[in-house]
């Protein structure tokens, strides 16, 4: 048994090898995580624009300089120009000695707001005492937290379409045909494949995690969240390999698979936790809060331990589910 | 004609055949069912409010304000238990009176200090209302007149269209040429006199094709006829003929999918990238507008939302008109020089 492992495992070794596939899988993930390292904290940094008529008061220039960022026109109709670019900055000009706010009519609500905060700092008043208190975690930046979590799906999608390109491949040249009327059981070429799968998985989880946060992720805590997951890539590998005949398939079936995998776990942060039920049977929405415990804490629901055996059984239940049609269809012992 | 007519029945044919239009379909299905049912309005706020002053002024002025639930608390405890949970929130405590305001501020994640000031200068503002004080002294200018806030539901289709519609070439042809490669039928055209030209036309028109069946029911479940249809399925068709192009001539360098597969979502990532800006308009730093999906799909929005002409969107057109003509021409000689002429 261990030696057919062994021998399918270094059978798709070589195939990634002259496919270039582990060339192109470690650069590829790496240089993203890499841009999203540097991108990452400017989008964190982000605030408001304004576009200014350099012939305002200085001072009020200041003023203004105070809640977000100033870009300063020499004309008029420059600063109106700016206003009517697609993104949302509302400008101040000069128009008969007197300040003019100029803003585009899309705002919506956001109009008033912005036109009564910006009346509030130019006038420069005070009129209440502020204090700030940073907390433990105050440093952080969540984006790059919440960042390195969607790099750990990606990154574990991308070793399990390994696993399923394996699988296309031996279908399309009827090498699986072959594995057929072999000793090699489906349990065996589960383990071989899934074993794969993993390992190039982990690999790119760890790095880009490096890349991303550093070693202020408790990297212990990162692979007990990795081990409860692994039935995940195993599922999605078998689900797009074995439903699929050809590469074209393959990839309308990744097309919404992928909608559902990584879409629906990113929209939870921004949805009530009451919501968060309609999500509770996805295996992938539990390895989505397993990891949000990892790297952000606690934000409600079940702890890491339990959140971590829901992933686990909950995607090890969808596996036994499959597995008997997907032995059926790979036609394997 | 007639081998350009037969190359695209044969296209669409393999296209049905790999189940291409049965998930176009059940995607089409699954974009409808968020544009019929997600709330027309979701209102996220960056701040929580704890108002511990007298008579709770504040709390009583900001729930009139319809700032909603989960936002303003006049409990302590349950103030910082959701606080906790939301540590990308800024905490507020409101005490002392309308005459001596004191605000403290719990920060768990990290906010540029512009933002905190602008926050000041908003709850300033909300005790000089209290104050019966604030006058609007500054008067303010709309250029295209004021126009309503599109719905939630509503303002996810330019979204839709462009990083997901427009987005079936780019995903499907590389794919596409990857089987032709592997079956050999490539091969078998190479001695056939259609050419690199049909080969990218009837490509291309497939994708055309896929991309307004899928977001024109889209459109009209979102917009019924009210919105220029001529004007917006010229937006859709240019940038889809641009992602096919652009994914034909990447596609060629590559022997197979499991090798342009990693090289694929690099591109697709990055063409995705816009979305962040569409989401939050204030973010557009100077190379995101690079990226030829910021303008499509600003275009789009300004199309669908805010009755934008021809002329308005002329420079973005105008912009996919050159950007489609170096795609097909980068792929013509991709496909001519070396597709078809790989032994």
């Amino acid at each position: 048994m261990f030696k057919r492992i062994i021998n399918l495992m270094r059978q798709d070794w070589t195939n990634a090898v002259r496919d270039n596939i582990l060339l192109y899988m470690m650069i590829a993930p790496l240089l993203l995580a890499l841009g999203a390292r540097f991108f990452l904290p400017s989008l964190n940094q982000n605030q408001y624009t304004f576009a200014v008529q350099s012939s305002l008061n200085s001072e009020l220039v200041h003023r203004l300089d105070q809640i977000g960022k100033i870009e300063l026109f020499d004309d008029a109709n420059d600063v109106k120009e700016r206003v009517l670019r697609s993104d949302d900055v509302p400008g101040l000009i000069i128009e008969n000695n007197q300040p003019q706010i100029i803003m585009e009519g899309n705002e919506g609500d956001e109009a008033q707001v912005l036109q009564s905060v910006i009346e509030q700092a130019l006038s420069g008043d005070v009129v209440a005492q502020y204090s700030l208190t940073q907390g433990e975690s105050g440093a952080r930046s969540l984006l790059k937290e919440y960042g390195a979590i969607i790099f750990i799906l990606i990154n574990t999608l991308l070793g399990s379409l390994v696993m399923a390109f394996n699988i296309i491949e031996d279908k399309e040249s009827k090498a699986m045909r072959a594995l057929g009327v072999s000793p090699l059981s489906m349990l065996e070429l589960t383990i071989a494949r899934g074993l794969f799968a993993l390992v190039l998985s982990l690999i790119m989880v760890v790095s880009s995690t490096m890349i991303l946060v550093g070693t202020q992720v408790n990297f212990g805590l990162l692979l007990m969240g990795f081990a409860f997951s692994i039935a995940l890539p195993i599922l999605t590998g078998y689900v797009i390999g074995g439903l699929a005949d050809n590469q074209l398939k393959a990839i309308a079936i990744l097309k919404f698979y992928f909608l559902i995998y990584l879409t629906l776990p990113i929209i939870t942060v921004v949805i009530p936790q009451k919501s968060h039920i309609f999500f509770y049977w996805l295996p992938n929405y539990w390895m989505w809060h397993t990891f949000e415990q990892v790297f952000i804490g606690n934000l409600g629901g079940p702890g890491f331990l339990l959140s971590g055996i829901i992933t686990f059984f909950s995607s090890l239940l969808l596996v036994v589910i499959c597995y008997p049609f997907l032995r059926r269809q790979l036609k394997l012992r | 004609m007639k081998r350009f007519i037969s190359m695209f029945m044969q296209d669409l044919i393999l296209a049905n055949r790999n189940g291409l239009i049965l998930v176009t379909g059940i995607l089409l299905i699954a974009m409808l069912a968020l544009v019929l049912f997600l709330p027309k309005q979701l209102k996220i706020h960056n701040e929580m409010i704890l108002d511990l002053s007298q008579g709770t002024i504040l709390a009583t002025y900001l729930n009139n304000q319809g700032v909603g639930e989960d936002v303003v608390f006049i409990e302590e405890q349950e103030f910082n238990q959701k606080l906790e949970k939301q540590p990308n929130k800024v905490g507020v405590i409101f005490s002392g009176d309308l005459e001596n305001p004191v605000f403290a501020f719990l920060i768990n994640s990290q906010i540029p200090m512009e933002n905190i000031n602008l926050l000041k200068a908003s709850l300033d503002r909300a005790i000089l209302d209290l104050r019966g004080e604030s006058t609007a002294t500054i008067p303010v200018r709309f250029l295209r007149g004021v126009m309503q806030t599109p719905p939630l539901n509503l303002k996810i289709i330019p979204i839709a269209l462009v990083f997901e519609v427009v987005l079936l070439g780019f995903f499907f042809v590389s794919v596409m040429m990857f089987q032709e490669k592997q079956e050999a039928t490539l091969r078998a055209y190479r001695v056939t006199p259609g050419g690199a030209w049909n080969y990218i036309l009837s490509k291309n028109l497939l994708f055309i094709v896929l991309s307004i069946a899928y977001g024109l029911p889209l459109l009209l479940v979102g917009f019924g006829l009210s919105i220029n249809y001529g004007l917006i399925l010229l937006l859709v068709v240019m940038t889809a003929s641009m992602m096919t192009l652009i994914s034909l001539f990447i596609a060629v360098f590559f022997r197979n999918l499991s090798e342009w597969f990693f090289v694929g979502v690099a591109v697709l990532v990055i063409n995705s990238l816009p979305s962040i800006s569409y989401g939050i308009p204030s973010f557009s730093p100077a190379w995101m507008s690079w990226i030829p999906s910021y303008p499509a799909v600003f275009a789009v929005r300004d199309v669908l939302f805010n009755a934008a002409t021809w002329v308005d969107v002329l420079p973005t057109i105008v912009l996919l008109l050159v950007l489609n003509g170096i795609g097909f021409l980068l792929a013509y000689l991709a496909i001519q020089r070396k597709l078809l002429k790989e032994g």
